[in-house]
């Protein structure tokens, strides 16, 4: 399986004209249209990896099953990429338009008979979907693949060989985006893998098959309750068992309804 | 991260602060590249406050190095008993920013922590504090580092030129954000770039009716207010610092203090591109001149 990265006017191009080109993603069977829009071939190699498949589709899979699945995969697969190659823009637009376009056009329903909202909203959604929409952080955990490694990337224990991926199993399918949204974009101080490891730990009794977790009410009012206590000292300097211990109190007490 | 704006309850030592009479935090922060796949970071901190070298010596604070590369989401932290702390990153783990912050931090809660050397302020005070509380800090330089370390080809530049879907011709645009300058040319025009940008010997002509117009633009960007903080950090001005820099040039200087014009600036920048666009013509409107 060949992988390439989108050439840079190639990409400036569609994204400058999203609002003109939009309903291509829905109308078209294949990315053809893409080098007949710009006149020119979009894309580059990168290198050569072995065949993989992303989530199946077909099934009765909810989005956050596939989401999560795909992070194992997106990782696992692409593991080699470093943290700098992994934020490039080009390389998440041009797998998404090209090896994985056929994926991304069912993955988000863009087929011909569904009814689309207004050329804004589709530009935007698509913005961010097969490109990045902002920059560092708030680009790749929105883009559909890159989202997935980064998470992977984010989550990913070698220590743990019987289930590497087995942070990700605690943050659990049910509301994944929510999740993703609050856990890795929100705040800077989860880049910290001390203070992830910390806060997943706390996450445990809230695993999907126990007592599951409210994503707004809790979770996301414990992550701020974290970030207070980030006023006064430096987080990244607290053991991980602290991060937990702060963390776990805040589930407890938004759980609660504190 | 850095710390700025930022109100603690008790005294801490910094530069700018006035919690400390006499003491001062001073932090010397050199790098290097080691090899071309890592950046050697060393820092040599001195608090410069006996009570606070104390508390580290019997291992109740530390030395932290908080390090994090906001574009990459990179952030770890060095912890050390010793005031000279040498690290090593990978340049593949940074683009953008490497954010430094040279930190004395708690280890283990505390009662009645007093300073002899504190504002009169605190005259009679002390108090409790929990481990991760800070005592000292300074923000420290922050590494620029181009994102061409992480290219998958070499053909980047700092322009980019792009098409606008049009059914007509359009004045062409000019925008530029953290990872470069983009001009948008109407299709028919966008059509006529690519063809005559495949020969060589239109480049400085396109130079000149293209990139200078773009770079003359980018120039009065950056002298608006607030232009060289919005632009610092991005890749451009990483790019146009060290191009100058390797002609004995400090681009700040030459943007920010010099009396230059911007269509001047741009010229210098580009090495005379009116010139070379100029001279180019003759060749191209007469082949035969070049061939002899």
């Amino acid at each position: 399986m060949k992988l390439y990265i989108m050439k840079q006017s190639a990409m400036e191009t569609l994204k400058a004209n999203l609002t003109s080109v939009w309903s291509n993603y829905y109308s078209e069977p294949d990315n053809g249209w893409i080098k007949r829009v710009l006149g020119e071939d979009p894309f580059e190699e990168f290198r050569e990896v072995e065949d993989f498949t992303l989530a199946d589709l077909n099934g009765s899979r909810s989005a956050g099953e596939i989401d999560l699945s795909n992070c194992k995969i997106v990782y696992g697969k692409l593991s080699f990429l470093s943290e700098a190659q992994a934020c490039d823009e080009r390389l998440w637009a041009g797998l998404a338009h090209s090896t994985f376009y056929d994926y991304m056009k069912k993955r988000h329903r863009y087929v011909a008979v569904a009814t689309p909202k207004d050329a804004q909203t589709e530009a935007g959604s698509i913005k961010s979907r097969f490109f990045f929409s902002g920059s560092g952080r708030g680009g790749f955990y929105r883009n559909t693949l890159s989202k997935c490694w980064w998470v992977g990337s984010k989550t990913y224990n070698p220590d743990n060989p019987a289930n590497p991926f087995e942070s990700l199993d605690i943050i659990g399918a049910n509301d994944f985006s929510s999740k993703v949204n609050e856990l890795f974009r929100s705040y800077s101080f989860s880049s910290n893998p001390v203070i992830m490891a910390g806060i997943i730990d706390a996450l445990r009794p809230y695993s999907d098959s126990q007592n599951g977790l409210l994503v707004r009410e809790q979770l996301r009012s414990a992550l701020s309750y974290l970030n207070a206590a980030g006023g006064t000292t430096v987080l990244d300097c607290l053991e991980k068992g602290k991060i937990t211990e702060i963390m776990s109190y805040a589930l407890k007490r938004y759980a609660d309804g504190e | 991260m850095n710390i700025s704006g930022r109100s603690f309850a008790y005294p801490v030592l910094c530069a700018g602060g006035s919690d400390y009479r006499t003491s001062k935090f001073t932090v010397d922060y050199l790098t290097s590249m080691n090899g071309v796949n890592s950046i050697g970071l060393v820092f040599d901190i001195k608090p410069d406050c006996p009570e606070i070298e104390r508390m580290i010596a019997d291992g109740t604070a530390e030395y932290i190095i908080h390090l994090e590369c906001p574009t990459t989401a990179f952030r770890e932290i060095v912890r050390s008993n010793s005031g000279h702390i040498e690290y090593s990153v990978s340049i593949h783990r940074l683009v953008g920013t490497l954010e430094a912050v040279a930190l004395v931090v708690l280890k283990k809660d505390i009662t009645d922590f007093y300073c002899g050397d504190w504002d009169s302020d605190y005259d009679g005070m002390t108090f409790e504090l929990s481990a991760g509380s800070v005592l000292a800090y300074q923000n420290l330089d922050k590494l620029r580092i181009k994102s061409g370390h992480a290219s998958f080809t070499d053909a980047d530049s700092i322009f980019t030129v792009y098409k606008k879907l049009t059914d007509s011709d359009e004045p062409a645009d000019v925008s530029v954000d953290g990872r470069g300058i983009r001009i948008g040319l109407s299709s028919g025009d966008y059509g006529m770039f690519t063809a005559l940008s495949a020969d060589d010997r239109m480049r400085p002509v396109l130079n000149g009716t293209l990139i200078l117009p773009a770079l003359v633009w980018l120039f009065e960007e950056l002298r608006q207010d607030g232009g060289r903080e919005r632009y610092r950090d991005s890749d451009w001005y990483i790019a146009l610092t060290e191009s100058y820099a390797k002609r004995g040039i400090s681009f700040e200087n030459e943007v920010f203090l010099s009396e230059k014009t911007s269509f001047q600036l741009a010229q210098e920048a580009m090495e005379l591109p009116v010139t070379k666009a100029l001279g180019q013509l003759p060749l191209i409107m007469n082949p035969a001149e070049d061939e002899e």
